[in-house]
């Protein structure tokens, strides 16, 4: 599969627990979580071993990656959101709900002109989803 | 598709987005201003971009700008571009910092034969 746009999101410490709490949620099931102490020692890494140098899941062949940023110049995340279209109604509502609790919703999930469901928040990890029925293919 | 990256902008939307889909040869570039939407909705009066998106190579990518009044820079996520040769990668690469900054020059690393990263003159990364 080519997919050529990818959201790739930037944590600042929590990107392991960010990642198992989204690859739970969607079900997926080849979630690979890499920290700075796996890099090749010849590569100069640097920063702390703890954090995540690079982790994905795959959903439907279609990857969402995240990293942890190098500590104290990790930022919050702005201006860009991940856009997830559901199988159905249901589960777009369910997974709204899910990501919703302990964050904090920016348009609350429901009918709009475009769309029978469709609703924006930002989950208690700081990133911004718009959560939408998919359009048929 | 399952995650789509989801950019906004403020207020440079439909420059960018015409520029990407120029770059990435998209045909089907599609906008929808604010005073665009239905009267019912609760329409802005602004010509500020509600949503905008394009295909390109099986992928989609989809940006708006936030209402008028309201601006944010994009911070802490990056749109990743996969393309299937180092050269295109390195096209792309050039055209997308022309006028941006470079954050990760385009190279080999132990995880690739090339990688770079940018944040073009838009404030994508």
């Amino acid at each position: 599969m080519n997919v050529t746009f990818s959201p790739y999101l930037g944590f600042d410490g929590t990107c392991a627990e960010a990642m198992r709490f989204y690859s739970g949620l969607f079900g997926g099931t080849d979630l690979e979580i890499m920290t700075y102490a796996e890099a090749p020692p010849d590569a100069q890494m640097g920063g702390d071993p703890t954090r995540v140098m690079h982790s994905q899941f795959t959903l439907n062949g279609v990857p969402l990656m995240a990293a942890d940023g190098p500590p104290g110049k990790a930022t919050a995340q702005t201006g860009v959101s991940v856009y997830h279209g559901a199988p159905t109604l249901e589960r777009a509502g369910e997974s709204y709900a899910a990501l919703a609790a302990g964050g904090s919703a920016i348009m609350p999930f429901g009918p709009t002109f475009w769309s029978p469901g469709f609703g924006m928040l930002t989950d208690r990890f700081g990133t911004s989803w718009i959560i939408s029925l998919a359009a048929p293919a | 598709m399952a995650f789509m990256p989801y950019i906004h902008f403020s207020g440079t939307c439909a420059e960018a987005m015409a520029f990407y889909a120029d770059i990435f040869g998209a045909s089907d570039l599609m906008m929808l201003r604010y005073d665009e939407a239905p009267e019912a909705a609760g329409r802005i009066v602004s010509d500020r971009i509600m949503h905008s998106q394009f295909a390109a190579n099986g992928g989609v990518l989809m940006a708006s700008d936030y209402p008028p009044g309201m601006a944010e820079k994009q911070q802490a996520m990056s749109v990743m571009v996969d393309p299937e040769t180092v050269a295109e990668g390195q096209r792309l690469f050039d055209r997308l910092a022309a006028g941006g900054g470079v954050l990760m020059p385009f190279a080999a690393t132990f995880w690739s034969p090339a990688f770079g990263m940018l944040a073009d003159k838009f404030g994508t990364h």
